[in-house]
């Protein structure tokens, strides 16, 4: 692999990458990462991803549409658009705050349209700036969905214990697992033949192309180990 | 006569009001200070020439500008210099061994995705490790660790930064080395007071840490009651999984302050020990022993560059201390009759007055406040352990919350906060902070007065 790789190419195969390396993926983000085993980490992709997928039904028969914006709206969803994506090293792409705020930042999609705009008719037709937006906010509609249905849903209902004192048992929710399902619902939704995982490498690469390719090292790395059977080291 | 000192004196509080303004736009404390101690000296010199000025007795015009440029900043560097420079090896090598960044990711495998408990874990953890850590450079490293955490909790980013830089402030209650730094300050003040050291503080700065925490930790859970935490999509491309440090390390974050107030070692002896203590149990030395000569040197020069600006600026503030005491007899004229001379009235006026130790205001000790503390030193004898933990309070609390503190302002950059939406935290905050702990003095330490 040469050191420097080109943006187009980077692209070309994180579409080829599947839903579990992208899940093993969101793990090494996780704080909690950790304290989660291996072989429950692939169990808990895996049912997150379905959940996903269950939940992007459930709306569909529920709305009677799977376009993105009109979800939005049947859900009265407010969403705005602003400025700011960059803190530190980590830029914003949207957020969803209950009970039923979406923000989108549009500086890192304006960015990657611009970029990409320079690469291949194929790669400009399959992100076109309509087309981020609705991923994104497929993205943060699930998370609506999360709060809609937080007694049942699994995202929420899936938890570790952290630890236990004198009777007292500590247990936390996996936030990876809200943003692996949030991921299988918009793909379910826009049926897209890849992960929407994909943006993180293609609204980074404009801001810092070393840390996006590091972020795409990353990704390639987890489907190495995962075709290893070394997932331990993720 | 009279009126010429207090024309002087009017001049000189307007000369203060220009430098809060200088330093609310942000422009370099370094200059600022050293314009404000030759401005203020220069005009005691003029003053002194219409009417004596007391401070100036038997001195001529060449002893005045050696006590404000040369002796000051010189006896300053003996006292805390050293003691800063040994701090910050001390900070470079916690960075550097990883325990500072293992014992925040251990406190958020306790906490996990419970952004108030994980916040409130993070502050504490926050506030022990800068009982001992100090300069810009060690809040870096620890704030692009906290503060990613707290965003990915959801945590809106004015009370992500504002929870963050507070628990900083309660940790530099308990600081030895801000300790030395204010403590030089009281000595150029009275020099009986050079004798009050960090044992006899320690009880109430462990008060201060522990208030402060607190209020810090209401202020910011209140404020996360107003705005819901949320669900971001954000890359980044750190992941965040280095090896943990070992837990037998962990203890040497807290090392130099169990040295000083439990065994009594002088505090640089603390920070070496501890630092090779904190390398040893990391397995850091080795390599043989030139690789470890070059591993400590680079600790040292890199703890010397994180504390660099602070150490310009300490020099700096030196020279206004000095020429502040030049000043006093001018603000005594103006504001002499105001001051308390009880213990009651003085904690009831510092209380109220802490918002003043915001901007390097008049209560403030790395601000304005040496010139205030000069005329307060020479309103009545104050006993040493009632008035340095009055000057702490309105100088801990409000400066480390302040826009004006260095790594407050790196961190509107960092977080793109607005300072508005911080101050409406930090100056509540401060000033809670300053009512309750000039009431904790006033019992502690009023029956001394």
């Amino acid at each position: 692999m040469p050191d420097t790789i080109r943006f187009g190419e980077m692209l070309h195969h994180l579409l080829e990458v599947d839903d579990d390396t992208w899940g093993l993926y969101a793990f090494s983000r996780e704080l909690l990462n950790k304290r989660i085993q291996p072989d429950q980490k692939l169990t808990m992709i895996a049912k997150a991803n379905a959940c996903g997928k269950e939940y992007a039904q459930k709306i569909v028969s529920e709305i009677g549409s799977s376009d993105i914006k009109t979800i939005a709206k049947a859900l009265k969803l407010k969403v705005e658009y602003h400025d700011l994506s960059m803190i530190g090293k980590r830029v914003l792409f949207a957020r969803f705050t209950p009970p039923s705020l979406i923000e989108i930042m549009e500086e890192p999609i304006l960015r990657a349209v611009k970029r990409i705009s320079e690469e291949s008719l194929f790669l400009v037709e399959e992100f076109q700036h309509n087309d981020i937006i609705d991923i994104i906010l497929g993205h943060e509609i699930f998370h609506f969905v999360e709060e809609r249905y937080t007694q049942q849903i699994y995202t929420r209902t899936e938890k570790i214990l952290l630890w236990k004192f004198l009777g007292y048992k500590n247990y936390s929710v996996i936030r990876t697992l809200g943003e692996i399902g949030a991921m299988a619902f918009t793909k379910e939704l826009m049926r897209l033949s890849y992960s929407p995982f994909l943006l993180d490498v293609l609204l980074y690469y404009s801001y810092d192309p070393a840390s996006a390719e590091k972020i795409y090292k990353d990704v390639l790395a987890n489907q190495v180990r995962k075709v290893q059977g070394t997932i331990e080291d993720c | 006569m009279g009126s010429v000192n207090i024309i002087i004196g009017i001049i000189m509080v307007l000369s203060f009001f220009g430098l809060v303004w200088y330093c609310i736009k942000g422009y370099n404390l370094i200059v600022g200070f050293f314009v404000m101690s030759a401005f203020w000296t220069a005009i005691a010199l003029i003053g002194n020439a219409i009417t004596p000025n007391s401070a100036m007795v038997d001195k001529t015009f060449i002893d005045v500008l050696t006590n404000v440029f040369q002796t000051g900043p010189e006896n300053y560097g003996k006292a805390i210099l050293v003691n800063v420079f040994f701090g910050a090896f001390f900070g470079r090598i916690l960075i550097d061994t990883g325990i500072a960044a293992t014992l925040i990711r251990k406190v958020v495998e306790l906490g996990g995705d419970k952004p108030r408990i994980t916040m409130s874990l993070l502050c504490i953890v926050t506030a022990v490790i800068f009982t001992s850590m100090t300069g810009i450079g060690p809040v870096i490293s620890i704030a692009v660790i906290v503060l990613p955490i707290m965003l990915s909790l959801g945590i809106p980013s004015p009370i992500a930064l504002f929870a963050f830089m507070g628990s900083i402030m309660a940790g530099i209650f308990g600081n030895v080395v801000n300790f030395k730094q204010y403590q030089a300050i009281f000595a150029t003040a009275n020099e009986e007071y050079a004798t009050y050291d960090y044992n006899a503080y320690f009880t109430f700065g462990v008060i201060g840490l522990v208030v402060s925490l607190v209020i810090v930790l209401v202020v910011a859970n209140i404020a996360l009651s107003k705005k819901k935490t949320s669900y971001a999509w954000a890359a980044t491309a750190d992941t965040g999984s280095t090896v943990d440090a070992p837990v037998i390390s962990w203890i040497a974050v807290i090392l130099p302050v169990i040295g000083v107030v439990g065994l009594k070692v002088p505090i640089i002896f603390g920070f070496i020990v501890s630092g090779l203590y904190a390398l040893l149990t990391c397995r850091k030395l080795k390599g043989g022993f030139a690789e470890i000569c070059r591993m400590l040197a680079k600790q040292f020069a890199d703890g010397a560059i994180d504390v660099a600006p602070m150490v310009g600026f300490l020099l700096t503030l030196s020279m206004f201390n000095s020429a502040a005491n030049y000043a006093a007899p001018y603000f005594k004229e103006l504001f002499g009759g105001a001051i308390p001379t009880s213990a009651l009235l003085l904690c009831i006026a510092f209380a109220v007055l802490t918002p003043l130790g915001f901007f390097r205001g008049p209560l403030n000790l790395v601000g304005c406040g040496s010139a205030i503390l000069a005329v307060v030193v020479a309103t009545a004898a104050w006993p040493v352990q009632f008035l340095y933990p009055l000057f702490a309070i309105t100088t801990v609390a409000p400066q480390h919350l302040d826009i004006t503190q260095s790594w407050v302002a790196w961190g509107f950059g960092y977080t793109k906060v607005s300072t508005r939406d911080y101050m409406k935290m930090s100056i509540p905050t401060g000033w809670i902070i300053g009512i309750i702990l000039c009431t904790v003095v006033f019992v502690m330490y009023g029956h001394l007065v």
